[in-house]
């Protein structure tokens, strides 16, 4: 008897829960999503610059190829504020042609990296983690997001 | 027989034709190890037409022009008289030149790269322009007579016989055209720079990012270790070349030396500037340190603002930003340098630096001088760096009125 009203009270509270984000869920799954990059580029630059051995170079390299798909699905709720700018959604077209171009290159990345090796990914890192471009762009400068 | 004097003319054209260009184009490459460019140009002005006003304890001081314009340039100068501004300090007309023009460096050139430079220099196009007046204390130029019989040492550089080729063109190029100490190494009372320990660092002025005079620190090129003992030769040929290597990332006045200079030297030549700056040595900072509660004070600004490109430890990377640990800004003698970049932010142009780097924000709006000086001190005393405290009322003077 338990089991039987148990059960569609799971299903009720599991089905609102993908409509109920709020502004600030969106921006913290976000933010989520890029802190992973980030990470994962700062230890892959770790490994490119001698400091750590290279074994876990293609777990790396997957991570970011398998993040990197997953980042534009993010942004697409327009909901501005955290370290997004307005622009994101001002210049869609722009912001998500140049995701894709990350996810991309990414994922050719990983395949280098599974089929000729991890010397041969690692020669597309720079061409591939260009972050730095999309972030003079799209994010805000640090100092301005906060106080 | 007409037909062999059209030939001879042609021979004489093409031999007259192709032997100064190749004197023209090393002078063209002395010009650029030398950086004329740089102080002779100001801000939207012709190249080489002078004009840019250069900060002094005496006050601003103006380029001249040097194209070949014969009544405001140099157009009537002969390769004698070039080669006595250079190696004398007297212009022309008989003048004594102030050292804002380095000729205690210049003076080190060869005989043969004057005389392409000058070459090079009458290819210029000439351009009718004269540079603003100077100010009062420019007026006399008398004194500069005894001056440089105190401090100028007239001559060409002396190869060491003792030491490589690599190493002496490092050293033509350091001490000469490069004139790196005009900046790096400490001036004395009358401005003459120290003979005794070159390179070590020193305190200079100019703009900041926004506009503004303020002082720099221009670090120890020696191989100390608040200098740049832990670069390998490859991070200072980057640095060089590209205005960032796994070490340092430029900013400030050493942007226009390697967008005008450095990064267009043939890379042999960096490396020679590397081999030769990695010689030198000087004695370890040894000096007062931050105290331990002084040290911890910032950490929690490091924390929120700083450590998600400079790295948890102060170690940057690759695809985060240059490190801060080891690093001869943040170690400085004097901390002008490390305040401006944190006050003002980065300032170089797009094509020089690290293409994975993001611009370094500025904070002057956001931190208080107590925060920047607690900031500060928290980066001068954690992760093996060693400096003097640093206090808010020289932030406060880094910040202007």
């Amino acid at each position: 008897m338990k089991r039987i009203l148990a059960a569609p009270l799971i299903v009720l509270s599991l089905l609102p829960m993908a409509s109920i984000a709020d502004d600030q869920d969106v921006i913290d799954y976000r933010r989520h999503i890029m802190e992973t990059l980030k990470a994962q580029t700062a230890a892959l630059g770790m490994i490119m610059s001698g400091a750590i051995p290279d074994d876990n170079v293609v777990a790396h390299i997957d991570i970011i190829a398998a993040t990197a798909a997953t980042a534009l699905k993010a942004f697409e709720p327009k909901v501005e504020g955290g370290d997004a700018k307005a622009e994101v959604w001002a210049k869609w077209d722009d912001f998500s042609a140049r995701m894709n171009e990350f996810a991309a290159k990414t994922a050719a990345m990983s395949k280098t990296a599974h089929e000729k090796g991890k010397d041969e990914a690692l020669l597309q890192a720079v061409d591939a983690l260009t972050c730095k471009q999309c972030h003079d762009d799209y994010r805000v400068k640090k100092p301005a997001a906060e106080k | 027989m007409r037909w062999l004097w059209i030939a001879l003319a042609a021979f004489a054209c093409g031999a007259s034709a192709d032997e100064p260009s190749a004197a023209v184009e090393r002078g063209r490459y002395v010009a650029t190890a030398a950086n004329c460019v740089s102080c002779h140009t100001r801000d939207n002005g012709a190249a080489y037409a002078g004009g840019r006003s250069i900060a002094t304890p005496l006050g601003p001081i103006h380029s001249t022009n040097i194209t070949p314009d014969r009544e405001t340039g140099i157009g009537s100068w002969t390769e004698e008289d070039l080669r006595r501004a250079l190696r004398e300090g007297i212009a022309a007309d008989g003048r004594h030149l102030f050292p804002a023009f380095p000729y205690p460096f210049y003076t080190r050139l060869s005989d043969g790269d004057i005389a392409d430079l000058y070459s090079f220099l009458r290819t210029l196009k000439p351009v009718r322009y004269v540079p603003p007046d100077n100010g009062r204390a420019f007026r006399l130029r008398w004194p500069m007579a005894t001056w440089k019989a105190l401090n100028l040492v007239v001559g060409a550089y002396r190869p060491d016989a003792a030491r490589s080729a690599e190493w002496n063109r490092g050293a033509y190029l350091v001490q000469g055209p490069g004139h790196c100490g005009a900046c790096h190494t400490p001036r004395d009372w009358s401005l003459a720079t120290q003979s005794s320990e070159p390179l070590r660092g020193a305190v200079m002025q100019d703009a900041v990012k926004g506009g503004g005079v303020r002082d720099w620190f221009a670090v120890d090129l020696r191989a100390t270790t608040q200098g740049l003992a832990g670069w390998k030769t490859e991070d200072i040929v980057d640095y060089l070349g590209k205005g960032a290597s796994a070490r340092a990332g430029s900013f400030g006045p050493m942007n226009a030396v390697i967008a005008n200079s450095t990064r267009h030297l043939r890379g042999e030549d960096r490396r020679a500037i590397a081999v030769y700056l990695q010689s030198l040595r000087g004695t370890d900072y040894a000096g007062e340190a931050v105290s331990a509660e002084a040290a911890q004070a910032g950490g929690l600004l490091y924390a929120k603002n700083c450590r998600e490109c400079h790295g948890p430890s102060g170690r940057g990377g690759p695809f985060d930003g240059p490190p801060l640990a080891g690093s001869a800004i943040v170690r400085g003698e004097d901390a002008a340098s490390l305040i401006n970049i944190i006050l003002y932010g980065s300032d170089r142009s797009a094509d020089i630096g690290s293409p994975s780097w993001e611009a370094m924000p500025a904070y002057a709006l956001k931190f208080t001088d107590a925060e920047i000086a607690a900031l500060s001190n928290f980066l001068r005393a954690n992760w093996g760096n060693r400096a003097a405290p640093v206090t808010p009322e020289t932030v406060a003077q880094q910040r202007g009125p």
